[in-house]
Order: structure tokens, then sequence, then C-alpha cells
């Protein structure tokens, strides 16, 4: 019963869903992030076959988080999930300093799409536990956020191993969903 | 035969496998002539090789990989089945990922993390997997429920995906003639039916599940894109394939006129192909994808009910061991102040000390929730009595029921827990609790109140000033050794009156309001010594940042005094400085309360 009631004073306090796409390149640590998040939720997850999607409710908002991806080949498939997506996290290797032009690539290919143009970016500057990772700061020149004039973006360090920086880039999600969908 | 080169490759593939345990290596060699002997031995021995290799393994395996377990499943073993079979370990592999042979993985889980993760060894284990397959006049449909019934399709989406090519690959070979015309086109389908089985069953939340036309319009959009317009080329309808096999492409009445009538072939193709998703679109929405803890036997259309019921069973069993595990924890927690000392600096301090404030504190105590949060008033702000616990950072309330038991063995027998009614719990990390000298009111006068990160506020209220003092310490103590400072350098686009604008010229177009950051919600699991350091180092670095902030003020008052954003940018200026000022005053009292600590501990020991 106290659950209902929660959930019903959450509606009347207004609840917000938030579809959440979760992309980057393997081993960025997406899976991980996601595991992570839904670590902190009580419900149990029943085995299905599938992609990674998880639901995590995190102050009012209801995160749907879905990691899709793989080929390009195959970029139509999930570009269905572009339209109705208010928020892109981007996950970053910060250690794989190999891959970041890659990285970057790939970046540019989402955010280019026309479904993607109004949605905020949240980029996970990830594995900053690990020697010789990039800063936040350099992640942001290598990736040249700054040019990027209409969008609102943000880097946020995180460790996904230990989930530190994770809560705090989804309020940052939260509390931004509100300046641009009003 | 099979003997006979046993003793020719086995030793050098241990040296081999040496190479990155270097320090084993005496032991090793030790074991590749225990292996050896063994193996000669076998030669006389009427078992068969094969359950012999599995047992050598078994003994192999612990003695190399206590350090590094990866290593496990990779070389140890490959080593050994190369004993049976000199040709290629990956098919080996292959064959007893198939057999589900547990041995060779940590769980069924992890398979497709292993064979999927797309490096060289990996792909040919993955591709002599799928082998084992036939999906020869099988649907495509058909043929990806029995992937998924075998092998559980979990792990990052890219490597699911590299199985899911290579699933494609074989399907192709197995039925070069199907409407799909090429192994894109196979994968691109089936990386759909994934996804449609993601959307309708896996996802959840009040968003809109894909619906027919969707699904047929995406997967249609992405075949396209594959080797365009082959696919239709190739293919003939299947009818006319049967009534002439030999000669599909000339018998055909498409491929005969072929450029005059591909435009009619291409749309009998699409007519085919749309028809073929439609059924595949229901048959998901119907029945879901199977995963290889379903029970055998059970693909028809009642599984998805039987399933939902042994889930549902499941989750109640999973919910009620939760209840009993709380209840447990709760039971034995008043025995955990003795654990306690392990996380102090001296950690052979008695128990005596380690039993009280600052450290464990326990009693009975009346509470208000004054606050929700900040800017919001609690719902109940009725004065509770209830006993209260601090245990490391938690702070939990119970209402004691007493009523049906005699008084006599209630509190300080340790057992008050079976009368114990868990009403709250807060979570001390980021709070700082403190005192209200003048009382709360008349009649309450020994009061203190905790904030919690979020701005909620509780008052509590206890008998004399001694007690008051000994809450506090306790609350700020456990807020200080398990508070994390964040994670700091984030970047931002948001421009907040005191960003890039201020270097520019030209006036601001947007100035955002300026929320403070959420707290960190990990513990910290430094030392006591160490979190302190962690902690003198945060305040630092706040004090610089709140220096930085003062400077860069009188710069944005002339920025903005001609601006609309004026109000905006200063207001934030205010907020943000409020919040490193209060988080100063937090974190400075952080460090006061394990300084006190350290130093009573010092005075203890000597």
């Amino acid at each position: 019963m106290g659950a209902n009631m929660s959930k019903a004073l959450a509606k009347i306090f207004g609840t917000k869903e938030m579809r959440i796409l979760m992309l980057g390149l393997d081993a960025a640590g997406k899976t991980t992030i996601l595991y992570k998040l839904k670590l902190n939720q009580s419900v149990t997850t029943i085995p299905t076959v599938g992609f990674n999607v998880e639901s995590v409710t995190y102050k009012n908002v209801k995160f749907n988080v879905w990691d899709v991806g793989g080929q390009d080949k195959i970029r139509n498939l999930w570009r269905h999930y572009y339209t109705g997506t208010q928020g892109l996290i981007f996950v970053i290797d910060c250690q794989d300093r190999n891959r970041i032009e890659e990285a970057r690539q790939e970046l540019y290919r989402i955010i280019s799409d026309r479904e993607m143009k109004d949605c905020l970016l949240l980029i996970f500057a990830n594995k900053q536990d690990l020697p010789g990772s990039f800063t936040p700061a350099e992640v942001t020149d290598i990736l040249g956020l700054a040019k990027l004039r209409e969008r609102i973006w943000y880097v946020h360090p995180s460790c996904a191993t230990t989930g530190d920086g994770l809560f705090e880039g989804l309020n940052w999600l939260s509390q931004n969903v509100k300046a641009i969908y009003k | 035969m099979k003997s006979s080169k046993i003793n020719i490759t086995t030793p050098t593939k241990l040296t081999e496998t040496q190479e990155p345990a270097k320090t084993k290596s005496s032991k090793t060699k030790m074991l590749s002539r225990l292996f050896k002997k063994l193996a000669r031995s076998s030669k006389e021995s009427p078992i068969s090789t094969e359950t012999q290799t599995t047992q050598y393994k078994l003994t192999f395996v612990p003695i190399l990989n206590k350090k590094d377990e990866v290593v496990k499943a990779e070389t140890t073993e490959i080593v050994w089945y190369d004993n049976s079979n000199t040709i290629s370990t990956s098919t080996e592999l292959a064959q007893r990922i198939w057999d589900e042979d547990k041995t060779v993985y940590k769980s069924l889980d992890t398979v497709v993390e292993w064979i999927g993760n797309g490096k060289e060894e990996s792909n040919s284990i993955l591709e002599s997997y799928m082998s084992h397959f036939d999906f020869k006049d099988v649907s495509l449909e058909q043929a990806f429920r029995t992937l998924c019934s075998k092998l559980y399709l979990k792990g990052e989406t890219q490597q699911i995906d590299r199985v899911l090519l290579q699933f494609s690959v074989r399907y192709f070979e197995c039925n070069k003639q199907c409407i799909f015309g090429s192994t894109d086109v196979v994968h691109a389908v089936v990386y759909s039916l994934l996804l449609l089985n993601t959307d309708l069953h896996v996802a959840q939340g009040d968003y809109k599940k894909m619906t027919q036309s969707a699904f047929i319009a995406n997967t249609m959009s992405a075949i396209t894109v594959q080797d365009s317009g082959l696919s239709s080329q190739s293919w003939a309808p299947l009818q006319r394939i049967s009534s002439n096999a030999t000669s599909a492409s000339t018998g055909s009445f498409y491929t005969r006129s072929l450029p005059r009538t591909f435009s009619s072939a291409s749309k009998s193709w699409e007519i085919e192909m749309k028809n073929m998703l439609k059924q595949m679109y229901s048959n998901i929405r119907c029945m879901q994808i199977a995963d290889p803890s379903t029970p055998a036997g059970t693909t028809t259309a009642g599984a998805s009910f039987r399933r939902n019921v042994s889930s549902i069973i499941k989750k109640k069993i999973v919910h009620d061991v939760e209840s009993v595990k709380s209840v447990k924890s709760a039971v034995s927690s008043t025995m955990h102040y003795q654990a306690i000392a392990s996380h102090l600096q001296s950690i052979d301090l008695p128990v005596s000390y380690t039993s009280n404030a600052p450290y464990y504190k326990e009693g009975m105590i009346s509470c208000k929730h004054l606050l929700e949060s900040k800017s919001q008033k609690a719902k109940h702000r009725d004065w509770k009595e209830c006993f209260m616990v601090i245990e490391r950072s938690q702070l939990r309330m119970y209402k004691l029921d007493n009523s049906t038991t005699s008084d006599d063995s209630f509190l300080g027998s340790g057992n008050w827990m079976s009368y114990a009614q868990l009403l709250s719990t807060i979570d001390l990390k980021h709070s700082l609790a403190f005192a209200l000298p003048s009382g709360y009111s008349r009649q309450r006068q020994h009061v203190f109140t905790l904030q919690e990160s979020n701005g909620a506020v509780h008052v509590f209220q206890v008998g004399s000033a001694e007690q008051v003092k000994e809450w506090i310490s306790t609350c700020n103590y456990w807020a200080a050794r398990e508070s994390k400072e964040p994670l700091v350098g984030g970047v931002g686009s948001m421009e907040y009156g005191w960003g890039h604008c201020l270097e520019s010229v030209t006036p601001c177009n947007m100035v955002y309001k300026w929320q403070p950051p959420s707290a960190s919600t990990t513990s910290s699991m430094l030392e006591e010594s160490a979190q302190l350091q962690a902690l003198y180092e945060y305040v630092n670095d706040l004090t610089n940042q709140l220096d930085q902030h003062h400077a860069i003020k009188s710069k944005m008052e002339s920025y903005f005094t001609l601006s609309k954003f004026y109000a905006t940018a200063m207001n934030n200026w205010e907020s943000r400085s409020f919040y490193l000022l209060s988080e100063i005053i937090k974190y400075q009292n952080y460090c006061n309360s394990i300084e006190k600590s350290l130093s009573l501990q010092v005075s203890m020991m000597a």
C-alpha cells in the first residue's frame, strides 16, 4: 500500500518520463553504467531476450535508458528510437586514446541526425579512475564541443565501476529537461 | 595415435601459456611433467581420451588461475584440448560450448561476452559455434528462436550484434535461396526482430510500443540500405524455384526479361517481404522470444503465460527472502558496534568506546520531519516517539511495540529487535547535524536538527544537552567518514553568467538558471586518516573556488549591467556563492569530526 501511495503522490507532484538513448563505442562502459544505475533500484529484472534497456527512477524522473548500437549498416534500425528521445548519453572511454577519434566521429554521426536536433547531450567521461585518462576538459577539446552552438551539452566525469558520477549526470539531465521542453 | 600427439604438442604449448604467469614457471614445469606422465599412462587406459583430457584440465585450472581468472577459458584449456584435436582449437571450444560443457565458461550468461568480443580467436569460435546449427528450410524467426533458446544473448550491444551477424552468415549459408538474398539483409531483419522483442517485452515505461507499421517501415528502410536492390534481383518467388529447381535464373519469368520487369519483380519481392514481416510482428507480439532459462518444450502459446506466472512466483520469493534478510541484518545490528572498531585507526580500541558516541548511538528520541526538501514542507509534521539507531552512515528509526510482552526483558537485553518495526531510514552521507542552542520551544529544550543533502530537515528532541552532543557527534562522524567528495572537472555548454561570455565582447544571448549539483551517491571506502586527507583537499578546493567566484563578481556586474539577464546572472552568482559556503562549512565540520575521533583514539590508546 505504501508503494502505491508514494506512486500516487509522485503522480501529483509531477513524475516525468524521459527517454534516454545511451550510445558509445563498445567497451566504453555502457553496460556497466546501466547495471550500476539499476543496482540502486529495488526492482528485480526478469531475464528476457533483448538489448539492454532499463528504467531508472531518480528524483521524480523516470529514465528509460536504451543501450542500442552496433554496426553502421543497421543504423537505420535504431534510428527509430531517435524520435522522442529527450536525452543522449554518450559514453567515452577516457583511457582509450587510440579510439577517441572513432568515438568523435560516431558522436557527430548521431547528433547530426535531424531527430536528435533538440535533445540534451550528456557525455560521460568514463574510466576516470584509471591513470592517464583524459579529463573532461580534454574530452571537450578533442570532441570539439565548443563549436556546437545550438546544443545544450555537459561533459561529466564518471567511474562506472564504482558508480561515481552517474547519478550526478542523471541529475543534470533531469534539471535541464525543463529548460528545453516546456 | 592421439596419445602420441600428446607427447609432442604438450610441452611446446605449455611453455607458451607460461608467458603471462612467469612467476609460476617452475610450478607449471612440474605440472607439465606430471601431465605428460598422466598422458603416457592414458595410452594404456581403455577410457576414452576425451574424458581423460577433461580431467587433466580440471586439476590444472585452479592452480594456474588463482591470480587471473580471465586466462581460464582461453589459454589453459586450449592446451588440453589440443591433445585430442590438433587441427583447430576454436572448433574444439565451439564444440564444448555447444555441448554446454560447464568447464569451458563461467556461466552461460558470459558466453556471448566472450565469443562476441570481436577478437580474432573469438570470431573463429563464434563462426565454428554457428556451424553447429542446421537452419536448412527453417524460417528465420524460428531459427532465431532456436539460437536464443540455446545461447543466452546477454552482453554489450556490440557483442550481441557480432553474434547476430555470424548467425546471419550461417542462416544465409543454409538458405541460399531465401527471400533475403544476402547475409546483410538477414542481419538487418534479425536485428530488427531482437529490437522488436526488446520493445514489446523488455522495456518498461509509458512509451508508445512499436506498432506493426513502424516495425515494417523501420525494417524495410534498413533492408534497402544493404546492398541496394541486389536482394530483390536475385530472389525469385519460392514456388517458381520448386517448379524449376535446376535453373531458377533462366526459368524464372522475372529474370528472363530482367531489364523491363525488374520493377515488378522488386515490387512482388517487397510485398512478400512485408507480409513476412507482418507475420513476424504478430508472432513476436503473441509470444516473446524465450531464453535458455525457459524450460524446454514450452514453445507453445501457453509458454508466455507460464513464464509470467513463474516469474511472479520468483519475484515473490525474492521479495520474501529480502525481507527476511533485512530483519536478520536488523537483529544482528546491535552486535555490529563491535565490528565498528575495524573501521577505526586503532583497530584494538576497546568495545566500551566503539559502542558509544561518536562511533555508535542508540536510544529513545522524539522526532519531527520538518522539511521534505529545501522549499517543501513535509506532509506529516507531528512529533513521533521512536527508537533510533545510528549504525555507520545509516540512521534508522523504529517503532517499538512492547504491548504484547512484559517490559523487564526489553531494552538492554539486545533482543529489542523482535518488538521493533522499522519506520524509516536516513542516509547520513552529506548531511549535517547541529544543535539548536535555545531549544525548539519552551517544552522542547534539548533539540538538534539534521539537514540532508537534498535539503530535507529533521528535528530531534532528547533528554539532555549531553545527549544532544552525543547524537550530533555520531551523526557527523559517520557523515564525515562515508561522504565522498564529487568528481570534479565537469564541463558544460550552459551559460550561468561566469562562463565564456565574460571573455567575449558581444552580449550574451542566454543565461540559464544555475542549480547546485547533486551530492555523490557512493560511499567513501577510505581509511580514517586517508579520508581526513581527502576532506582537507576538498575544503581547500572549495575555498579556492569561492575565492575565484568572489573575484569574478565585479566583472559580471559590469558585463551584465545593460543586459536583460542581469537579474538571472546575479541570482546565479548568489546561489553558487551560498552553495560553496555551505559546502565549506559542512566539510570543515566533517574534518573536525574525524580529527576529534583520531585524537580520542590516541588518548585512549596512550
